[in-house]
């Protein structure tokens, strides 16, 4: 077979070694500037505003679920993760306003592409978020969340409304949503099975379970948040009376939480 | 069997631990000066984890290649599959029986050279060893029974064979500088400061300063030695027998655990010889440009040649960072049309104008 190769343009002795020297000055110049890594973990990049990270469940101001057990969300879930079977909710054991709650709900993270359509495809808002990205774990048991890893203890603060961007001001994107998941994740800790009842009310500590380090980021808004969240949990659900076994009796504060250092306040 | 034979057998077996246990620590230092240092050249942070500044790493890389399984394929031969990686490495270690690095020190009455043994013939047993490292790369290459360690095998057999060639025909010239073989000769041939050059003229008094050095005789043959060498420790950019890219890792790709880490340390040896090489045979070895501080000793010479080699493999790590790797017909045109023939014309130009000079 003929060579069909195009003839090679040479450079030339002295343009090659040019070249060569440009290319090493380079290099050497590089060897002084800081490097750009970020140690992960223990220095974490704040994510973009819209950063679509791990889902928390909402509940209402009254501590009532958003969730209905529509399973809309299962439904657009074009990876299948979600689990949603839902239940009636009788005067005993109310958990949602409506007529039906999630009895069960599970979001599989090994299936989980991070797309947001369940959000989209939500009718109470119920589903959102987070800023939460490090998901990693050993075992894929692990990365199967269920309903009281998901849920959020108190209810998030809401994304802007049309009117409030129209106001202007600082809510552009989700500034709101943001702080109002930095609460949540302070509240959440870790995402956890429910501690036995009595476990809360302790102070928050922040500092415990902490690796040294790791503060920078969302130190002040658990420290911040976590008085908020007992208010709120003690006052919303005996209102109505019904203290149902599936509530989520607050985490406990003690426990390790590196998972979700990274939603963070402005 | 008298005294002294007795003394002289535990100075030499003395120094060879010395030595291999020294080499052994610079490998392992130098593994971690290479990855810390294009790290930082592609502005990431480099090894950073274990012990300070990740000094520990290549010791923990070590260890993790010790105790992997090692793997033989059934395709392989197997003798000369486990053999191959031992002729490499002894050969990289061989070659620095005849290399001095200081002068020498009076230890318990006895005169101890830095050298494990000085060879009138040094330069061709460093060169001779060189060679010999070629087989363990064919031999694992071929041993392997495999397509991608072949490939990596047969190139590299071609590419060391041919720039061995200009290497030493590179060295020739500084052969004849000095009029000896023996590595310590040459250095000492390179004592001293150039003196008052007369075709300067006026200006021709800067030659006191300059250090005595072959360097500034014979820069060409220094730069194809450079390249040369860089080539015959089949480093990037002339790294064509490993060639991750196109060979997945050429002459290595078979072997793993304790097998793959003698290559691995072979070939940083052949690092530190050729570094060492250029620095015996054109920097002046170990030679300061300032004079000795009579209270140092033996230690000041040694850390100028220390320094030296350091800056020597300061560049092999620089060129690694900085360039791609050769086409392989490329490689062999620089080699046969552009080395060889450079080489040989400094040869022919150093002669006549020592004959001239006569
Ligand atoms: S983000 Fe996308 S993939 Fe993940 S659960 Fe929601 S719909 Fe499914
Ligand atoms: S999260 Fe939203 S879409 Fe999914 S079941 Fe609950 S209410 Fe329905």
């Amino acid at each position: 077979m003929p060579d069909e190769r195009p003839p090679e343009k040479d450079l030339g002795p002295l343009r090659a070694t040019v070249n060569v020297a440009k290319g090493l000055w380079v290099t050497l110049r590089h060897l002084w500037r800081r490097p750009i890594t970020i140690q992960y973990p223990e220095q974490r990049r704040e994510p973009f505003p819209r950063f679509k990270g791990r889902h928390v469940l909402d509940r209402h101001e009254d501590g009532l679920e958003k969730c209905i057990g529509c399973e809309l969300c299962a439904g657009a879930c074009p990876a299948d993760a979600i689990l949603v079977i839902g239940a009636e909710n009788t005067p005993e054991a109310r958990y949602s306003p409506g007529e039906r709650y999630a009895k069960v709900y599970e979001i599989n993270y090994l299936r989980c592409i991070f797309c947001g359509l369940c959000v989209e495809a939500c009718p109470t808002e119920a589903l959102v978020m987070s800023h939460a990205y490090d998901l990693a774990s050993d075992s894929r048991d692990s990365l199967i969340f269920t309903k009281d890893m998901l849920i959020a203890d108190a209810p998030l603060q809401r994304r802007p409304s049309k009117e409030d961007l129209a106001a202007g001001e600082d809510v552009g994107d989700f500034r709101i949503l943001k702080e109002g998941l930095a609460r949540a994740r302070a509240e959440l800790g870790k995402p956890q099975r429910p501690a036995p009842p009595g476990a809360g009310g302790r102070p928050p500590a922040p500092e415990e379970g902490r690796p040294a380090g790791t503060a920078s980021l969302g130190q002040s808004a658990s420290a911040e948040g976590s008085p908020k969240r007992t208010e709120v949990l003690e006052g919303a659900p005996p209102a109505r009376g019904t203290q149902a076994p599936g509530d989520v009796p607050p985490p406990d504060p003690s426990a390790p939480r590196p998972t979700d250092e990274n939603i963070s306040p402005r | 069997m008298s005294m002294t034979f007795l003394a002289d057998l535990v100075v030499i077996l003395a120094k060879i631990l010395i030595v291999f246990l020294v080499l052994s620590v610079l490998v392992i230092f130098i593994v971690w000066f290479e990855r810390k240092v294009v790290a930082h050249m592609q502005s990431r942070l480099g090894p950073n984890r274990w012990g300070p500044f990740g000094l520990l790493t290549s010791v923990a890389d070590g260890m993790k290649l010790m105790f992997k399984e090692p793997i033989t394929p059934i395709t392989a031969d197997h003798v000369t599959f486990a053999l191959a990686p031992g002729i490499s490495m002894l050969a990289a270690f061989l070659a620095f029986a005849s290399i001095p690095f200081g002068t020498s020190v009076l230890i318990f009455g006895h005169r101890a050279t830095f050298e494990i043994a000085d060879l009138n013939v040094g330069l061709l047993w460093v060169l001779a060893m060189g060679s010999l490292a070629v087989y363990g790369v064919v031999l694992a290459g071929w041993s392997s029974g495999s397509k991608y360690p072949l490939l990596g095998g047969i190139r590299s057999s071609a590419q060391m064979i041919s720039y061995e060639i200009a290497l030493s025909l590179s060295l020739i010239p500084v052969v004849m500088s000095a009029g000896s073989l023996s590595l310590r000769t040459i250095v000492h041939a390179q004592s001293g400061v150039i003196g008052s050059i007369g075709w300067l003229g006026p200006v021709g008094g800067v030659g006191k300063f300059i250090p005595h050095w072959y360097i500034f005789y014979h820069l060409p043959a220094f730069l194809i030695f450079l390249l040369a060498g860089v080539a015959e420790t089949n480093r990037p950019p002339f790294d064509l027998a490993e060639a991750d890219t196109e060979l997945v890792g050429g002459y290595h790709t078979e072997y793993s655990g304790i097998k793959f880490a003698m290559f691995f340390l072979a070939e940083y040896l052949h690092v530190v010889t050729i570094s060492a090489l250029a620095v015996l045979l054109f920097l002046g070895g170990w030679n300061g440009v300032t004079p000795n501080l009579p209270v140092l000793g033996w230690i000041w010479p040694l850390l100028w040649f220390v320094a030296k080699v350091f800056f020597f493999v300061f560049l092999f790590v620089w060129l690694r960072a900085t360039l791609p790797r050769l086409r392989y017909d490329k490689l062999m045109a620089v080699g046969w049309r552009v080395l060889i023939p450079a080489a040989l014309t400094w040869l022919v130009v150093s002669g006549l104008a020592m004959a001239g000079s006569v």
